[in-house]
């Protein structure tokens, strides 16, 4: 990676180490970046959302939902919100996406929601981890 | 920035997952020393086996917390990676910095959500660069 030490940390024992920081997520299996100006419907909990055929989830119980949503509650904001916001951003294009990894971008209440998504081979799209920026 | 790596040890982060804080084990630690070490540090990441952590309730994936006296956020991811599990399907793992630059979280994802089966090591990891 180009460029010099953006960050440092410092362990235990007073060592500082240079970190090259970068802000972009970078997935093997194809990126999409999307954004959207605010949070809309896109369906309840459990359904596709949108025309989709496809199935979007956020855990498969609710304590994994939880886990899912963990950085948008800590950051204040409102977890409905949030999976709205993902959901009308996935269900248009769920369809036609590439099974595997994808990840995108939504905003909500001001903020950048980074979402990563992964396609099964039955069209069910799983959203594993969702970051607040 | 600095990031803080010292470890303070109380109940705040803890009484967010129902699970006890526990010291970090060997196979976590050798994965996270690993994973920061190939983000481009350059120099050896330290993390003693005394810092706590509590088990995120992430339905068996693997992810950790660290645990601090203080109420904190996600900031920053800091290394990123993945491994195919024994059952074929394919893992992410993400080491999370907080909002004042100390280690935050070791998160695994499992992408059909299920139970890790074998806990990798770090050999068997592929860096994905930021």
């Amino acid at each position: 990676m180009a460029g010099g030490p953006l960050d440092e940390i410092t362990v235990p024992g007073g060592a500082k180490l240079g970190f090259w920081g970068g802000g972009s997520i970078g997935w093997l299996y194809g990126m999409i970046n999307c954004r959207t100006g605010s949070a809309g419907g896109g369906g309840g909990s459990g359904s596709g959302g949108g025309s989709s055929k496809s199935k979007i989830r956020f855990g498969s119980n609710a304590n994994q939902e939880y886990h899912t949503f963990r950085h948008v509650g800590e950051a204040g904001i409102d977890k409905k919100a949030a999976e709205d916001a993902i959901r009308a951003d996935l269900a248009p294009k769920a369809d036609s996406m590439p099974e595997g990894l994808t990840s995108g971008e939504v905003r909500v209440a001001g903020k950048t929601l980074r979402y990563n998504a992964f396609k099964l081979p039955d069209g069910t799209i799983n959203v594993g981890r969702i970051t607040v920026h | 920035m600095l990031l803080n790596y010292q470890m303070e040890q109380s109940m705040s982060d803890e009484s967010r997952f129902t699970s006890q804080a526990r010291q970090l084990r060997e196979e976590e630690r050798e994965l996270i020393v690993s994973m920061l070490s190939r983000a481009h540090y350059r120099e050896p990441v330290i993390l003693p086996l005394e810092t706590q952590v509590i088990d995120m309730q992430d339905g068996g994936m693997g992810g950790i917390r660290f645990v601090r006296s203080e109420s904190r956020h996600f900031g920053k991811e800091l290394a990123r990676g993945k491994y195919m599990d024994a059952d074929g399907v394919p893992v992410s793992i993400t080491i999370n910095a907080d909002d004042r630059g100390g280690l935050f979280e070791l998160d695994f994802w499992k992408v059909d959500f299920s139970a890790l089966k074998h806990y990798p090591r770090p050999l068997e990891i592929e860096f994905e660069a930021q």
